[in-house]
């Protein structure tokens, strides 16, 4: 009673120095009391602002008699007198009836009401949850629709993004990546901390604005810009700890020398290995390759950020640093960023200029992966070298192949990991200014400009050590690119409510682009010394022949979009986007693509408006055309090729030209994805459920593919638009807030993505296409489409087992013996030939899915990522060749019970369904324990806000797959997708980091 | 305020004309064939283009496929997966052999014919020079077309005018396919020199008769088999013999130091300049046993039986790789003996040498005329028999013209024993050397050397399946028997 009295009296005295500017101070948080950033505080009457920081916390300079307006999407705004006091703390509610999110929809935004597309919003809590400095492998397993692979797992991985399927042979599906309205940027390059927001656009209603480079879906992205606000540091810091997540069980040195004089004592060869030199082995070993080219790999990033402004500057800083050094001897990666992002108001605000840039400078040291020979992948190498070899021999030399076992075209792996210098770096500067101009209210025009330089320098140096050579051995080369893009946006809209019930806004774009690559290279070999190493080719006796290249193509675009909205019940959203690109051949210049979107917000209708149990209820439908202007500069072209090179003396090169190897064709254009989408929003309990829901029909026409021509006519190939592959499925996304109490609280999410990819027809009266060898020799033939079948199909013979004793018969009638591979004879013609080859792998999933959870409890947090892949085959070429323990149980006739041929049969390595395995996973993607530091002591440290952290990636993964990781892919090709050639093995991490902000 | 609307301008305009959008392409790092062929070094250009189809990139000359196809003769023999079928005598459209010879063959012959259809195009050129390049063309097209027609038989005879529709381009008969390259020949005969200064891979005027020699003898056998054509291969050998002599010790010919000499009429000349990655010979690592020292990748090697029944002599020391590296014996080694014609290669860097493949040479040319003229004539000639004999006495290590009558042929031979005793001779001298495949093919032995051993063997194994992707139902059919 007292207290109340007491701060009656003060209001009261307070009040008679009324209209002074007082500065109040706050903090703004959502019912489940977690602080919410970037809410909107108006002194009520005035264009005074202010915004929440990322902890909630606010200020504002206001008279102690005014009103404040606290605003923010999804939730119910609150109007709240300030009555004299200095610290207000508000509890805002959310809004489930309107939940008016705007959304990021590409040259502009939309309420989320009045969205008619596939467009998923990922959140952002959920990508920072993850400690990677790449969005790209940050976002796996956020996204339904979106299947992202880690192709190799080295400091520089290769992620594929697949939105929605595989929708091209040749043409390329990766996503259009787009970072503040730049076009073709990379995920690579955007550190997750500076990610405002990130949307990806799934259907054709929501990518037809992109026209012909739409079709693999759109991934938008908003850096983080400053706020009008005092300023703010943020600082993230993780180092993580990589090891082998699993090595494979290969022979030791006794194990393999009993192997290999066993095989040749099969086949009536000489032994390589006297028993003395193998009981040598039994007691001294020999050499574990795995382990001589593997480490524990250490990785660390730092973070900083500094953002603020006033009315009329705002700016956000970022620096980044990352070290990855890799689980393989010698292989790292680099990279120092800086993201300054500034902004001008002009004119009251009527007039904005933004300068968005980014630099990124990298060191990268890779390993090469899946290659062979004297410059090969050690990990390939490493399977399968003999691990009777020492690292080094007596002399100090790296012991060499042959000697009657192993490969004699496969080097030592430590040496192929050491010798060879692989020095990259590349240089990315980005610069982007824009203005926006209000003209007239309603009225905007954008102008933007956007200018990338990437500059890349490629060096090499190899010395004689792999090969223990001579000086002719040594070699070396300087490759540089240089790729620069310019990209001019034009945007005008207009905006416009009338009645409270019709809801405007019309969008027109005039859009150029130009993208032009050089790349040169110089080489020698030869050295006299070695140095030097490639820093002075001229050292070489022995000069390379130079090359340099340089293309060019543009792209001019139209692009109009209307979107209508009645009452917040129906939403309709028309678009067109005409494309002219210099890339399409004479014939065809020019593309258009339409789509029509609507949507129908079912629970404003008078029916549900009161509902207690749904909140929200939206049906979304669209239907559109976009395009894959997936064609090189000059493709369609007639040319010759150079470099054709032949001696008539035995040593000069004379310089040919010759007919290229593919024909012109003035027709090639793009390929065309027909969609359609039709998708359910709802929303139960006061938000504790939601449920996403979408089908889709994609169908691909056009499809850029290689005809084989009829070699008599001197090209081998011709670039053609022919045949069609249809991607169809569902997308579920089903999130809860089981438990939502003061002290814990559990949130999840669950996804789940089914696609089903068919070609649907090839080239005229073509029902099928070899596309070639699976990479290794006798593994011809081996990868094909077919139509009725999907994309990633493998050939060969069903194998199986191996003839046993007991039908030694069966087997003379195919001219075998037991121990011999046992094919399955599908014609039944008595013959094992190329008509008994049958579809033994299909290298696309049925499903992908992933379970997101968040548990929290006073000031720690746990989040859990699981993700998985469902019903993919990998073709497993890396055991065809590995010392594998599994070799040990070849066939002899007194073990007849193994799939594994006996030692003298030539030919059981041929395409066939024995190297085929299941590549389906579950895996523990990410697990984090964090703990917040709890606000006493924040306080008495003088900071914002403090975080520790310890995460573990890939703990658990639960598959039948036997190689290094079932992601794993030698071809970043959706055609060559799934075949293993033992690519960078992935990692079991360990994470340790802290976040503060001050 | 003024100042925000000029900068607003300013930078608008800026942004705006910063982009230079071009629609149409203008390559400019490529050649356009429309403009190209005008100029000397241009065709020259071409004409090096040509010859990289056939010897470079693991897929002509320069690697196993072509000695593959020939590999149903008793010299060769492969039993590596990709290879085997060849020598088995089953092979089928899909063959790796089969689809990339043709496929380089073809590639060869559209280039000379781009070549030779633009010849009128030819500026500031002397007649001389447009005549060298015209007769280099001709000859390879000559050359790419009879391994063609001996291999598959009836194949599309494309020329620069029908190549861009071979949709609709029938094949043409043995008999037109021979009509064609003898045109060529016989165009490339006149208008070729009789050696390139310092060009040693370059065919002469030499090689084009040598080649037509070949040509003659090969029609008189199987399939044209006109016995007419014997007289003109005697007539066309006997127009090269004194161009070039035997070198004397057999062994030299394999040498690398000794690639260029005297007996080779046309060859093939690897280099490893700039690390071989453009024309680096490849024989010497696949033709080499892949153990015991040696080094290689054993992809093909000779066959026990052609071994043990050639003769012994310094010749089949030379041709053979009887012993290895470390030592061994084949026999020992538990492998065949292997092949020794191609095994130096000079220096290499990696798996790229500085060798040669020869495809023409003198000792094929005295054995033509032998045979041709004792074929024409219905007896061996004086001079027929001393042909042969020269190249029976080399063999034994025996100086070439001096007769030796424990080596020779006697006189007196009736025509069966005399033409029995070339081919034989042939078979030795020429072994994995291209030639006694189309021996057997044009004498019809095919079946008869091979049905012991390979008891699947027919007289449809003659021609190779043509490569199944490569058919057009009416226009280019499949063989016999595939």
């Amino acid at each position: 009673m007292n207290h109340k009295l007491i701060t009656l009296i003060l209001s009261l005295c307070i009040s008679f120095f009324a209209f002074a500017q007082e500065t109040i101070t706050g903090t703004i948080k959502a019912t489940d009391s977690q602080p919410l950033p970037g809410v909107n505080i108006l002194l009520k009457g005035t264009g005074t602002g202010a915004s929440t920081d990322f902890d909630g916390n606010f200020s504002i300079n206001a008279p102690a008699n005014g009103t404040l307006v606290v605003s923010f999407i999804g939730f119910k705004t609150q109007e709240i007198a300030i009555n004299s006091q200095t610290v207000i703390d508000v509890v805002l509610e959310e809004d489930f009836a309107q939940l008016d999110q705007v959304v990021v929809v590409g040259y502009g935004t939309q309420k989320k009401s009045d969205v008619t597309g596939a467009v998923s919003s990922v959140k952002m809590s959920e990508l920072q949850n993850i400690p990677s400095a790449r969005a790209d492998q940050a976002l796996q397993g956020q996204v339904a629709g979106v299947n992202i692979v880690n192709n190799d797992a080295s400091p520089d991985a290769n992620v594929s993004i697949r939105v929605r399927g595989v929708t091209s042979i040749s043409g390329g599906s990766n996503p259009l990546i787009i970072i503040d309205g730049v076009q073709g940027a990379s995920l690579k390059d955007i550190h997750p901390n500076d990610i405002a927001s990130m949307e990806v656009l799934k259907d054709a209603s929501a990518t037809a604005i992109y026209g012909s480079r739409g079709a693999a879906g759109v991934i938008l992205i908003t850096s983080k810009k400053g706020k009008n606000k005092k300023p703010q540091i943020t600082f993230n810091s993780y180092t993580t700890m990589h090891q082998v997540r699993d090595e494979l069980d290969l022979m030791d040195a006794y194990q393999y020398a009993v192997y290999n004089n066993d095989n040749r004592a099969a086949r009536g060869l000489p032994l390589p290995f006297t028993n003395q030199e193998i009981e040598g082995f039994k007691v001294n070993g020999g050499t574990d390759w795995q382990k001589e080219i593997f480490r524990m790999g250490i990785s660390h990033n730092q973070h900083l950020n500094v953002s603020g402004g006033n009315d009329d500057i705002v700016y956000s800083i970022s620096g980044d640093f990352l070290q990855n050094d890799g689980i393989i001897i010698n292989s790292s990666y680099k990279k120092y960023s800086v993201r300054p992002n500034i902004g001008f108001n002009f004119l009251d605000k009527k007039l904005k200029f933004n300068l968005n840039s980014f630099i990124s400078l990298s060191k990268n040291n890779p390993v090469p992966l899946n290659t062979r020979d004297r410059e090969g992948s050690p990990v390939y190498s490493a399977t399968f070298f003999p691990p009777t070899k020492p690292v080094y021999l007596g002399d100090g030399t790296y012991s060499q192949p042959g000697g009657g076992v192993g490969s004699n075209t496969e080097y030592n792996p430590v040496a192929l990991a050491l010798e060879p210098a692989r020095d990259n770096y590349s240089n990315r500067i980005n610069f982007n200014p824009s203005i926006e101009y209000s003209i007239i209210e309603g009225l905007k025009l954008y102008v933007s400009g956007a200018y990338l330089v990437v500059d890349d320098e490629n060096n090499f140096y190899y010395n004689e050590k792999v090969v223990n050579g001579v000086n002719a051995d040594r070699k070396a080369s300087i490759t540089d690119s240089k790729f620069t893009s310019f990209q001019n946006t034009n945007l005008l809209t207009y905006e416009k409510d009338l009645n409270d019930k019709h809801s405007i806004k019309l969008t027109g774009l005039f859009e150029q682009q130009k993208l032009k690559t050089s790349i040169n290279s110089a080489s020698a070999s030869d050295f006299l010394s070695n140095s030097t190493t490639y820093n002075n080719l001229s050292l070489g006796a022995v000069p390379g022949i130079p090359w340099s290249n340089l293309t060019e193509r543009s792209l001019q675009s139209f692009m109009g979009r209307v979107n209508y909205s009645y009452d917040g019940k129906y939403a309709i959203n028309l678009t067109g986007r005409q494309d002219a690109s210099s890339v399409f051949a004479e014939n065809n210049k020019t593309a258009f693509f339409p789509s029509v979107g609507i949507a129908w917000n079912v629970s404003k209708e008078n029916f549900l408006i009161d509902s207690k149990l749904i909140n929200n209820l939206k049906l979304r439908g669209s239907y559109g055309e976009v395009g894959n202007q997936g064609i090189s500069p000059y493709e369609s072209l007639a040319q010759l090729t150079t470099g054709a090179f032949f001696t008539f003396n035995g040593n000069d090169l004379a310089p040919g030209v010759a007919l290229s190897t593919s024909a012109p064709n003035p027709d090639l254009r793009w390929e065309t994805t027909v969609q359609l989408n039709v998708g359910l929003d709802v929303s139960m309990f006061n938000g504790r459920l939601s449920l996403s829901a979408d089908y889709y029909k994609k169908n691909t026409t056009d499809l850029l593919q290689t005809r084989a021509l009829f070699q008599a006519s001197g090209f081998a190939t011709q670039l053609i638009n022919a045949g069609e592959v249809e991607n169809k499925g569902v997308e579920f996304v089903l999130s809860g807030k089981p438990i939502v109490s003061d002290k814990f609280k559990w949130d999840t999410t669950v996804t789940f993505s089914m696609n089903e990819n068919k070609v649907i027809a090839l080239d005229e009266g073509v029902n099928e296409i070899r596309l070639g060898n699976a990479g290794l020799p006798g593994f011809d033939d081996a990868v094909w489409l077919q139509v009725g079948e999907p994309i990633g199909l493998i050939r060969g013979i069903e194998y199986n087992g191996v003839w046993k004793s007991d039908e030694a018969v069966l087997a003379a009638v195919y001219n075998q013996t037991p121990g011999s591979p046992k094919y399955v004879d599908q014609n039944n013609d008595g013959i094992i030939n190329g008509d008994d080859w049958t579809n033994i792998a299909n290298t696309l999933p049925d499903f992908t899915y992933s379970w997101i959870n968040n548990f929290s409890y006073n000031n720690f947090s746990l989040n859990l990522l699981i993700i998985g892949s469902q019903g993919n085959d990998i073709y497993n070429l890396g055991s065809s060749r590995i010392n594998s323990v599994n070799n040990l149980n070849v066939w002899t006739p007194t073990n007849e019970n193994t799939n594994i041929p006996a030692h003298n049969q030539l030919g059981s390595i041929a395409n066939s369904s024995r190297w085929v395995e299941d590549g389906s996973y579950l895996r523990l993607k990410n697990i984090t324990l964090g703990y917040n530091l709890p606000e006493k002591t924040i306080q008495s440290l003088g900071i914002g806000s403090l975080r520790f952290y310890l995460t573990g990636t890939n703990l658990i993964t639960l598959t039948d797959y036997t190689g290094y990781d079932p992601e794993s892919n030698s071809s970043s090709s959706d055609t060559f997708r799934g075949i293993d050639h033992s690519s960078y093995p992935s990692q079991k991490q360990f994470t340790l980091g802290l976040d503060i902000t001050f | 305020m003024k100042k925000a609307y000029y900068f607003l301008v300013v930078i608008t305009a800026f942004i705006f004309g910063c982009a230079n959008v071009e629609l149409d392409e203008n390559p400019p790092s490529l050649l356009s064939p429309d403009t190209f062929y005008t100029t000397e070094s241009e065709f020259q250009a071409a004409l090096v283009g040509s010859f990289k189809a056939l010897y470079s990139d693991w897929v002509g000359f320069d690697y196993g496929d072509p000695l593959i196809l020939t590999s149903g003769a008793e010299d060769v023999r492969s039993d590596a997966g990709i290879f085997i079928n060849f020598d088995r005598l089953s092979p089928n459209g899909n063959d790796r052999g089969v689809k990339i010879v043709w496929e380089q063959l073809y590639k060869c012959i559209a280039n000379t014919n781009a070549l030779i259809g633009n010849l009128d195009n030819a500026k500031d050129i002397t007649d001389q020079r447009l005549g060298e390049i015209e007769g280099q063309a001709k000859f390879l097209r000559a050359f790419s077309f009879f391994h063609l027609v001996r291999w598959w038989g009836e194949v599309q005879l494309t020329t620069f005018e029908n190549q861009t529709d071979i949709k609709n381009l029938k094949q043409a008969s043995v008999a037109e396919i021979y009509e064609s390259i003898i045109q060529d020949l016989k165009r490339a005969e006149q208008t070729l020199p009789t050696s390139f200064s310092g060009e040693p891979g370059r065919p002469t005027q030499g090689a084009a008769k040598a080649l037509l020699a070949k040509v003659y003898l090969t029609m008189a056998g199987w399939p044209i088999e006109d016995a007419a054509n014997y007289a003109l291969a005697r007539d066309k050998a006997k127009e090269v013999m004194g161009m070039y002599s035997l070198e004397p010790n057999f062994a030299d010919l394999w040498k690398n130091e000794n690639k260029f000499n005297n007996e080779f009429i046309f060859t093939f000349y690897a280099s490893i300049d700039n690390g071989g990655g453009f024309t680096g010979s490849h024989m010497h690592t696949a033709s080499r046993h892949w153990g015991n020292g040696e080094d290689g990748w054993g992809d093909f090697y000779s066959e026990d039986r052609f071994f043990e029944a050639f003769p012994e002599s310094p010749r089949k020391e030379a041709t053979f790789t009887s012993t290895y590296a470390d030592g061994t014996y084949w026999e020992d080694a538990g492998t065949q003996p292997h092949m020794a014609k191609y095994r130096d290669a000079g220096n290499t860097v990696g798996n790229n040498g500085e060798g040669f493949v020869v495809m023409l040479r003198y000792a094929d040319v005295l054995l033509t005329f032998a045979e041709a003229s004792n074929m024409a004539e219905g007896s061996p000639s004086t001079e027929a028999l001393e042909a042969v004999n020269q190249i029976r006495r080399r063999a034994m290590g025996l100086d070439i013209n001096t007769p030796d009558g424990g080596v020779d042929l006697p006189s007196g031979m009736s025509q069966t024993d005399f033409d029995s005793a070339v081919l034989d001779e042939r078979n030795w001298e020429l072994a994995f050397e291209f030639n006694r495949w189309f021996d057997l093919v044009r004498k019809k032995m095919v079946v008869e050397v091979n049905k012991d051993l390979h008891p699947n063997v027919t007289e449809n194994n003659r021609l190779l399946p043509k490569p199944n992707a490569q058919l057009i139902p009416g226009f280019l059919e499949q063989n016999e028997g595939y």
